[in-house]
């Protein structure tokens, strides 16, 4: 080890154009796995950063992980296509083994925090979406206005007709119109109600798959027999049929995340993500239900805590930690193409005001416009995009719908439609200057 | 031939034994079962909404890595007169629990559950391994 220290060459890896990570290149030369890293804050951090010989040893870990990642990746893929392309309500994919360079910032995060980096697969535990998919369905019809009254004249809230003011709050709500908070608050959980034909009818395919693949990877792994099944109420009659009858790929999910904003609708509802906790026999981690928040199941104190899934940016997708079958972690994502279009470049908001530079030079005028905002107007903001999430989400699913507009006192680079450009017109210069990159070295010490 | 004495090989030594619970935890969730039996037949209806409901206990044994213990029903949001029967354990200090599903369905399908004779030591097997969960969860 100390041979290998006083030979060590740090080096610049340019994982893609204009990105590099830090990289022990002795180390990753000689294919040597071993790490073993201790967190000392008075020596390790410089100038308010991590210090060069820590990073290059986090970088090495990472790039030997996209390296094992890359290999993995086919596989994965096809177990994730096998399962969902059958779907009519699924419209596409994307995949990705996880970047060095995205995993060296996470690591380094959880380095940071204390986390324990002793081993390769400490690292490996640590990035936990080595691979991942995502799973997009299509979006809805635009609902006709017979279509739209059809539904609000059938509308029941648990087997009750609304009273006439829940039946003007909740027809505000569907046609989109301004609301006060206090109407939103109220009419919120009765219009999520409402919708939920709507969710189901989009992602109830892809709900029931993930279903089955669960109980089957219990039955594979676990000993559940069908009888367990049945007995335990664990899936319906019609599902148990096709459990019997069919193909099932097994696949194992540690945990689904159901994440929307505020007043944002989910992609999953509240019955399809008990649905696959039944599957999972209570046993999978599911973060998304405010909803079950209302009972007395543990002291207040506590419930209060719990978490909600709420994201103040509006960011909205549900995903699940799987395991693939050749042991690699992955992530699922799901969501409708709207969604996903504006969550690639929603973030960048979050990211540069979280001290996260990883934008060029087209993005100066926008950063420079969002360190400027105080912390009330940065919340302001905030919401504009949370409402411009949920404009894309109601638009998937064929509800009416009015383009929110940046609020007043906004300088105009930072409306949806600019974030919209710049992201455009970077991805297309990225694109160019991917076409002659090869990842590299660069020696730097 | 090497013989084998049957009575020194089953000894807590060799065999990896579940850990038993202390008297008053048993008592406690002895108590919680009952009260939940009393408010399934009474809070669940043959159809229509019902709230969920729970009963907890705050948990003093050790070996439970847990602050506390609860059984809940929940309505089952697709079927209409039916619910899931979980045993939930609480995290200690973060405000994280693990849960198991006990049995979905409706009323008497939950009761003939838990009167079944091994009910009791579903529950407390449950309650063991959930806690293992969440210790090993490194929350």
């Amino acid at each position: 080890m100390s041979l290998l220290n006083s030979a060590k060459v740090i080096a610049k890896y340019f994982t893609k154009p204009e990105q590099y990570i830090l990289v022990n290149k002795t180390r990753f030369n000689l294919g040597d796995t071993n790490v073993s890293l201790v967190f000392n804050k008075d020596l390790d951090i410089i100038n308010g950063k991590l210090a060069d010989d820590k990073l290059a040893e986090i970088g090495t870990t990472a790039l030997q992980l996209e390296k094992d990642f890359v290999q993995k990746f086919p596989d994965a893929k096809k177990e994730v296509k096998d399962i969902f392309e059958k779907l009519d309500t699924v419209e596409s994919f994307s995949f990705r083994p996880k970047s060095a360079g995205s995993m060296e910032t996470k690591l380094e995060r959880e380095f940071i925090a204390g986390k324990p980096f002793n081993s390769f697969s400490d690292a490996k535990e640590l990035v936990r979406d080595g691979i991942g998919s995502r799973i997009f369905m299509k979006s809805l019809p635009e609902l006709s206005s017979k279509e739209l009254k059809k539904m609000l004249n059938g509308f029941r809230l648990n087997g009750d007709e609304l009273s006439k003011q829940d039946k003007k709050i909740l027809y505000k709500c569907v046609y989109d119109y301004p609301m006060s908070l206090d109407e939103k608050k109220k009419g919120f959980p009765i219009f999520e109600k409402f919708v939920e034909p709507l969710i189901q009818k989009q992602s109830q395919q892809v709900v029931d798959e993930i279903t089955l693949s669960i109980v089957k990877n219990s039955m594979v792994k676990k000993g559940l027999s069908i009888e367990d099944v049945r007995a335990k109420g664990m899936l319906s009659d019609v599902l148990i049929e096709r459990l019997q009858k069919e193909d099932i790929k097994p696949l194992e999910f540690d945990l689904v995340n159901n994440y929307r904003g505020e007043f944002g609708l989910p992609v999953f509802t509240n019955a399809q993500l008990q649905q696959i906790e039944k599957a999972s026999g209570g046993k999978l981690k599911i973060i998304s239900r405010p909803d079950l928040l209302d009972y007395d199941k543990y002291p207040k104190e506590y419930i209060e805590k719990m978490q909600k899934s709420i994201r103040q940016s509006g960011y909205r997708t549900a995903q699940g930690n799987v395991i693939h079958k050749n042991g690699v972690r992955g992530e699922f994502q799901f969501r409708d193409l709207f969604t996903n279009d504006f969550a690639e470049y929603e973030h960048i908001a979050y990211d540069l005001r979280m001290g996260k530079n990883t934008l060029g030079e087209l993005f100066n005028d926008y950063k420079r416009e969002i360190s400027k905002l105080s912390d009330n107007k940065y919340n302001k903001y905030t919401q504009y995009l949370g409402e411009c999430y949920n404009y894309y989400n109601r638009k998937s699913l064929g509800l009416p719908i009015h383009k929110p507009k940046l609020p007043k006192g906004f300088n105009k680079i930072l409306s949806e439609e600019n974030m919209k450009n710049l992201h455009d017109v970077n991805e297309k210069r990225m694109n160019e200057l991917k076409k002659n990159f090869v990842p590299s070295f660069v020696q730097v010490a | 031939m090497i013989k084998y004495d049957i009575n020194k090989i089953r000894t807590n030594k060799n065999i990896n034994f579940r850990p038993r619970l202390k008297m008053d935890i048993v008592k406690n969730i002895e108590n919680m079962i009952s009260t939940m039996k009393a408010r399934v037949e009474r809070e669940i209806p043959d159809t229509g909404y019902f709230r969920n409901f729970a009963e907890n206990f705050e948990n003093k044994d050790n070996k439970i890595f847990g602050k506390y213990i609860a059984l809940s029903i929940e309505k089952d949001e697709m079927i209409d007169g039916e619910a899931l029967l979980k045993i939930s354990v609480l995290h200690p200090n973060l405000p994280v629990d693990a849960s198991s599903l006990l049995v979905a369905g409706n009323r008497k399908k939950i009761l003939d559950y838990m009167n079944n004779d091994k009910f009791l030591d579903e529950v407390k097997n449950s309650i063991l391994e959930l806690s293992k969960s969440l210790k090993e969860s490194n929350l």
